[in-house]
């Protein structure tokens, strides 16, 4: 986010270790280059080979200074940001030794850094993700390494860790043992968040006897589940020292535990000397005396820093006993018991006379079967020292239960007076006090270990006070045309609820002035929260039946979302509306089913159920003008399900388009009723409609229109055929689609700008992601009377894309990006909070539609196996190489016969094909890769698709060459491991490269020559595969794709055909796709067969289609 | 001249012996290492009934005893107090402390007030002498603790004439520290056990006899903290095995009850100025979540306004163009 100047270098992979309590939290890097340079070095010396071994013992306290660690010198890289953000960062650099496996006089790389670089020395079956595997084990041991470091106080550790990922250049790269210290720091947010910790006034973990007043955490369970998954997976390397000779760390859990108490300390007394003793305690004129003195030493040493810790001491003596005794005062229970005391609040029964007699009893529960409650009273009657219930033993059941009862009477203080009983069995409550119990008492016991039981009401939501808003719609108004839309203004009223039920203002204020907080109300319980009775009472009185309060749908929306409304401080409960308001609202919340659309009769396809689904969502949508996003799955065809829709509305326009086309015709006869066309004309329905999307696929949208909806007129706005100003709107009222680019959206904005689109489409929405952008911001000027974005990743994990696309769509409905960012980014993409989480489901759920392949629903509308193909684009230097190859061909081959003129036709189809491929691959030169390839660019974003959806792709290839160049790109330009098998690869490498493939999730794409992957190996962990090139032969292809279609395949695959459009590839594969039959018999097991067409046939197959687009971006 | 009023006031008791008592290893030591001896009120009233009984300089005497380790055993088992004090001499001194038993009857009397309300077993199960127990006593005609120099039989083989002398005052200090944490050693010092007194209320509560004998409560049965020594790391996990996957969800809402684990500990007895100590550390748990939320959660991004405003100049450009 924070960009800085200039990086010192490219990638830093950042580590952190602690070096334990009492020690200092160190941060230190590996430089790539600097790796490289070792290696070469290395590289070098291994011929002069011989030096001797050191032993351990010579390096301890003095290790050799790591060759690749990051230099102080660049610290700055990380420093400066950090200091711009927390300017109290306190920050030393230092010089540590720390143990690294290391091989051969070196220090071995982590596995993070080992993905950065690319070396010849490392190849996957020598160091398998960084660790170090059994071949190589031998000769691998531990040496200490003297490494820069910057060492952090703990008063700014807890923001330093969780602050850094959006701070720090995306050139640094955090390791799991910086990502592993900051999920410890997340856990110490939690504890501070939740006010999960207590005061101490000595360092518990050492056994010292130092007064050192600090803040400790007390973990719940749930926090101790997480510290004990946290201990399970934690990498050695964050703690590891060394102990004499021996690498070794202490336990990880007590380790976690300790950290976490040294960031919670540390973040506590930093945010108190912003909020000063003084600030938070009302400092009163009296009498002081000694205890008084005591207590604030106490006070300050808990908020300073350690300042003056030895005067404190002798201050704080006085009454330091039974100060440790109170802070002491452990209420945690023994979980190991197997029962425990439970408490069981009833509501009043039916027929009582008085709703203020609540009972509170008391149980023996079983901790392993919580259903297992024996009343107090049995327990009182068992008369050994053991009953037996249901095959539960439990061991002293009255000492239990008293002891129990003696711990939370000290909690909840109501309970006391029940031990003058003999044999208490329940307490007896007024509602006053049931309330408070379940409010808080409840909650307080639950934590400290006795068993809860509340009448289900009393946790939802239904059970309390509120409104609910019904929406009318406004009959006088002149905006009402039928249309609702989210700015549509609606007039609305508002009646109280409780427990579900709408109640008249009289007997609410009838239930208010009984001033009980928890009442009956037409047999269901409700709980009043005082301060929203108080509040209604009060917009009672302030409001006025005359009045007519509106609101838009939008915000009515975010209020059913919400369950808040501006003006309006207490619940919203629920939102409904009369009539068609009604419809719309049922079909929005997804609790009435749509109207189903059929797929038009002109489409030439067939929708599968689920797409028809999509279908009539998109109608429904369309019909409210509600910005849609279609996020389907890859795979599942978003795609046809557009193209259906646009052609649903065309179909629809159509007699009236025709009629308003030509109003001059129809003069002025039915001059009212065209008056009425046009009015809506303007407001709506213009005929083109506008997608945008990247280049790569660009080709490929106007083939599928044609093929499923040939009605339709589609107009590329691209390359030669670029519109200009006088030509825009007579192109806009004469096609249906214009496609164009993301690109050229924005250059040619201003011309975009000018019409009024019927619909605007993006597919790969996530090109908008970044809203500060030109691009997008372009893209979000266009007027249209529908929008619709199209994204195959799941857009809720990240938010700034979900904000952006939305924004896109249905303009301020999620607020603006800053209080977007502060409500919901942070809370649900870095602390995954459930509760912002299911917020903003609900938010978004009515505009968003995403089916994915594993739904139950969808996988039985599914085939097993998908083919598609890939039409991609030539870039302007591949069609001038192209075209240069065929003229070449064309020259010579009228002269040519025989094997000369067979070899002439393979080797230019070879050409072509390289050319296709990649213009590097052609030339040999080893030249740029970047941006000169259609084919790859496709690739780049079908591979990053892929790898976002957690999913596996096989690459296919015939050239070598090919595969090679393909490793290194996808390697550097999305960061991900490959595995590469080739013809030189030996057995032994393909069997480690399959293992890996199949059982390790850090690998997701396999490049495989198609010669030596074609057979026999068993990939079913991929469910993609891509032909990056086409061998002229189905069963050659068909085998290879069944690497993954075959037995194991327990998902559905995609089989992607690259094609080039416009070239042999796109003919050839014409060819076979329309005698298949043919193609079957006359195809041999190679591609021979093509040198036996005419002349005129193969000059007819290699002729470049000049009507397609060629070009970058 | 304090030096001459005290030797006056040593001799006139004629048994004064001014050597030092000789060093004990591993003697028993008072936990208070300053201020006053016994937490909680009943043993400070166990300390009080001492100090009514015994002359001032035995109690300061028996007080650096105590604090010094000289006492080198007690022991409690059979309901009366047997204790080794380290004095001047090669030999430790034998003391014997017995409070006046109750008999069967009292002990009656008592058990069966007991048994009437449930908060007694509660409280004194908890590690906690009933508040009003002394008013239980006092029903049945007993006091719990010595009332007069009768109920408290004192003594030690040391020569010293005075009774209680400073050596049954050091035993007596270590014993105020055994009731405060566990407050069954005074009942069974006048003649019950914990296990008989347990038992004895459960049988009234059930108003059946019982002949069974029950089990003590396991309460020393805690698992074992796993052992924290250090594990020896192998080159090959050096950093973690396979992908992390950490990226777990934590609760940033706010606690559903404000400073819980505050209130667990129950209210405590300081104030600062009039102001209660669990107030104020309240307002300190409060700010430091607020300070968290500000800085780690609700975050705003730095430099967005400009986007906005860039994206508003290109609007107006838009505009105008059109």
């Amino acid at each position: 986010m924070a960009s800085i100047s200039q990086p010192v270098t490219s990638g830093i992979v950042l580590h952190a270790v602690w070096e334990g309590p009492g020690g200092r939290f160190l941060a230190w890097g590996e430089s790539p280059e600097k790796y490289i340079d070792q290696n070469r070095l290395h590289q070098a010396r291994r011929a002069n080979r011989g030096q001797g071994k050191r032993s351990i013992q010579q390096y301890i306290g003095a290790g050799p200074l790591h060759p690749f660690a990051l230099s102080d010198e660049n610290f700055s890289v990380i420093l400066s940001p950090l200091l711009k953000v927390i300017p109290d960062l306190a920050v030393e650099i230092v010089e540590t030794i720390i143990p690294l496996p290391t091989i051969a006089s070196n220090p071995c790389p982590s596995p993070e850094l080992l993905r950065r670089v690319t070396l010849d020395s490392f190849s996957t079956s020598e160091v398998n993700g960084g660790n170090v595997t059994s071949r190589a084990k031998n000769k691998t041991q531990f040496s200490p390494w003297k490494v820069p470091a910057m060492s952090f106080t703990p008063s700014s550790l807890l923001e330093m860790l969780l602050l850094s990922p959006d701070i720090l250049p995306a050139s640094c790269y955090f390791s799991r043992l910086w990502m592993f210290w900051m999920e410890v720091a997340k856990i110490g947010l939690e504890i501070i968040l939740q006010h999960d910790f207590l005061p101490s006034v000595g360092n518990s973990g050492d056994h010292q006897e130092i007064y050192h007043p600090s803040w400790i955490a007390t973990f719940r369970r749930e926090q101790q589940e997480r510290v004990a998954t946290l201990a399970r997976d934690m990498p050695p390397a964050c703690f590891a020292t060394f102990h004499g000779d021996q690498v070794s760390i202490s336990h990880p859990e007590t380790t976690i535990v300790q950290f976490v108490n040294l960031v919670l300390d540390g973040f506590v007394k930093a945010a108190m000397q912003e909020n000063t003793l003084e600030t938070i305690y009302h400092k009163k004129r009296g009498r002081k005396n000694l205890e008084d003195d005591a207590v604030r030493g106490f006070l300050e040493g808990l908020v300073n820093n350690g300042n003056g810790a030895l005067d404190l001491e002798s201050r704080v003596r006085p009454i330091m006993e039974p100060l440790v005794a109170w802070l002491g005062h452990d209420q945690e229970q023994d979980s190991q018991v197997p029962f425990r005391t439970c408490f069981k609040l009833d509501p009043p029964g039916d027929d009582a006379s008085n709703d203020s007699s609540w009972t509170l009893g008391y149980y023996l529960q079983a901790t392993d079967d919580p259903s297992l409650l024996v009343p107090a009273e049995s327990v009182w009657k068992e008369r050994s020292s053991v009953l037996k219930y249901l095959k539960h033993r439990f061991e002293n059941p009255q000492e239990r239960l008293l002891v129990d009862l003696g711990r939370a009477a000290k909690i909840f203080p109501e309970i006391d007076k029940t031990l003058k009983e003999t044999r208490p069995s329940e307490l007896v409550m007024t509602s006053a006090m049931a309330y408070n119990f379940l409010l808080q008492y409840s909650l307080l016991l639950e934590q400290a270990g006795f068993g809860i039981i509340v009448p289900a009401w009393s946790k939802q939501p239904a059970s309390k006070l509120g409104v609910v808003v019904s929406l009318h719609q406004k009959s006088s108004s002149s905006t009402n045309t039928g249309i609702l839309g989210l700015s549509t203004i609606v007039a609305f009223d508002w009646q109280i609820s409780m427990g579900d039920e709408v109640i008249s203002p009289e007997e609410f204020e009838h239930i208010a002035s009984l001033k009980i907080p928890l009442v009956r109300a037409r047999g269901k319980w409700v709980m009043l929260k005082p301060e929203d009775v108080e509040k209604i009472v009060s917009m009672l009185k302030s409001s006025d039946e005359h009045e007519v309060q509106e609101l838009t749908l939008a915000t009515a929306l975010q209020a059913s979302a919400t369950g808040s409304l501006p003006g309006f401080d207490v619940p919203i409960m629920s939102v409904s509306g009369d009539h068609a308001l009604k419809e719309f609202l049922s079909h929005l919340s997804g609790t009435k089913t749509l109207t189903p659309v059929p797929q038009p009769s002109n489409f030439s396809g067939t929708l599968r159920p689920y797409q028809e689904r999509g279908l009539s969502w998109l109608a429904f949508m369309k019909s409210s003008s509600l910005g849609s996003c279609l996020a389907d799955d890859m795979g599942l065809g978003k795609t046809i399900q557009v193209i259906a829709i646009l052609l649903h509305m065309k179909n629809a326009r159509g007699g009236c388009l025709e009629e308003s086309n030509e109003p001059s015709k129809n003069g002025k006869k039915q001059g009212k009723k065209i008056k009425h066309d046009i009015q809506r004309n303007e407001a709506s329905e213009t005929r083109a409609s506008l997608l945008i999307c990247p280049m790569s696929i660009m080709d490929n949208w106007k083939k599928e229109i044609n093929r499923f909806a040939p009605s339709m007129i589609v107009f590329l706005h691209h390359g030669k055929d670029r519109l200009d100003a006088t030509s825009i709107e007579e192109r806009a009222l004469s096609s249906d689609v214009i496609i164009t680019t993301y690109a050229l959206a924005a250059r040619d904005k201003e011309l975009l700008y000018m019409i009024n689109w019927n619909t605007i489409i993006i597919d790969e929405a996530q090109n908008i992601k970044n809203q500060s952008t030109k691009q997008t911001q372009a893209i979000k000027s266009f007027k249209a009377n529908w929008k619709i974005a199209l994204t195959g990743t799941p857009v809720e994990n990240r938010l700034a894309d979900l904000w952006s696309i939305m924004d896109f769509l249905n303009p301020d409905f999620l607020g603006s990006f800053n209080a977007f960012h502060k409500s919901f980014a942070i809370p649900i993409e870095r602390y995954h909070d459930p509760t912002m989480t299911s917020a903003l489901k609900r938010l978004v759920q009515p505009f968003v539609l995403r089916r994915l392949k594993t739904d139950k629903s969808i996988i039985k509308d599914l085939p097993e196996k998908v083919e598609m193909k890939d039409y991609c684009n030539l870039t302007t230097e591949q069609a001038s190489l192209y075209e240069a190859v065929v003229k070449e061909m064309i020259e010579k081959i009228d002269n040519a016969d025989g094997i000369q003129r067979k070899g002439l036709i393979l080797s230019t189809m070879m050409k072509l094909k390289q050319i296709c491929n990649h213009p590097a691959q052609f030339l040999h030169d080893g030249s740029r890769v970047e941006a000169r390839s259609g084919k790859l660019t496709r690739l780049e974003e079908l591979v990053h698709e892929i790898v976002v959806n957690k999913e596996k792709a096989l690459i296919f290839t015939q050239f070598t060459e090919m595969g090679e160049l393909l490793k290194d790109h996808l390697r550097s330009k999305l960061g991900i491991n490959l595995l590469y098998l080739h013809g030189g690869s030996t057995k032994k490498q393909r069997e480690a490269m399959v293992e890996s493939f199949q059982n390790d999730s850090s690998f997701p794409v396999f490049i495989l020559s198609l010669k030596a992957g074609g057979v026999g190996l068993n990939l079913t962990a991929a469910t993609n595969v891509v032909h990056f090139d086409r061998w002229w032969n189905p069963a050659v292809e068909n085998q290879a794709s069944d690497r993954i279609y075959r037995i194991g395949q327990v998902k559905n695959v995609q089989i992607h055909k690259f094609i080039c459009s416009g070239t042999l590839e796109e003919r050839i594969d014409d060819m076979i796709e329309s005698k298949k039959q043919l193609a079957q018999n006359i195809i041999g097991t190679g591609e021979y067969w093509i040198t036996e067409l005419t002349t005129a046939q193969i000059k007819e197959l290699v002729a470049l289609k000049r009507d397609i687009f060629i070009g970058g971006e | 001249m304090k030096m001459a009023r005290r030797r006056y006031y040593e001799s006139y008791y004629w048994s004064y012996t001014p050597s030092r008592p000789r060093k004990v290893e591993n003697g028993i030591q008072l936990k208070a290492t300053r201020g006053a001896i016994g937490k909680q009120w009943w043993s400070k009233k166990w300390i009080e009934s001492l100090e009514r009984f015994t002359i001032a300089t035995r109690l300061t005497r028996g007080r650096s005893y105590a604090r010094g380790g000289q006492v080198v055993s007690v022991d409690t088992s059979s309901g009366e107090v047997h204790a080794k004090v380290q004095g001047s001499q090669p030999r430790p001194y034998n003391v014997t402390i017995q409070l006046a038993k109750f008999d069967d009857q009292q002990w009656n009397a008592v058990l069966a007030l007991m048994a009437q309300q449930a908060r007694f077993s509660a409280k004194l199960l908890c590690g906690e002498m009933p508040p009003d127990i002394e008013d239980l006593f006092s029903q049945a005609s007993l006091s719990l603790f010595p009332s007069s120099k009768k109920d408290l039989a004192t003594d030690c083989s040391c020569p010293d004439v005075a009774n209680p002398c400073k050596h049954v005052a050091a035993v007596h200090y270590l014993l105020a520290e055994r009731f405060d944490e566990d407050p069954f050693l005074i009942l069974e010092l006048r003649g019950q056990s914990k296990q008989q007194i347990i038992e004895a209320l459960r049988s009234r509560r059930t108003s059946i006899e019982t002949e069974c004998n029950p089990e003590p409560l396991h309460q020393d049965d805690l698992p074992h903290m796993e052992e924290n020594a250090p594990v020896e790391v192998q080159v090959e996990n050096f950093w973690g095995i396979g992908e992390p996957r950490w990226d777990m969800a934590i609760n940033v809402q706010s606690p559903p009850v404000e400073c819980a684990a505050l209130k667990l500990l129950g209210p405590s007895q300081f104030t600062l100025q009039g102001e209660k100590l669990e107030a104020i550390l309240e307002q300190v748990y409060k700010a430091a979540s607020q300070v968290a939320r500000k800085k780690l959660v609700e975050i705003t991004i730095d430099g967005h306004e400009d986007h906005l405003n860039s994206n508003d100049h290109d609007a107006n450009e838009m505009a105008s163009f059109s």
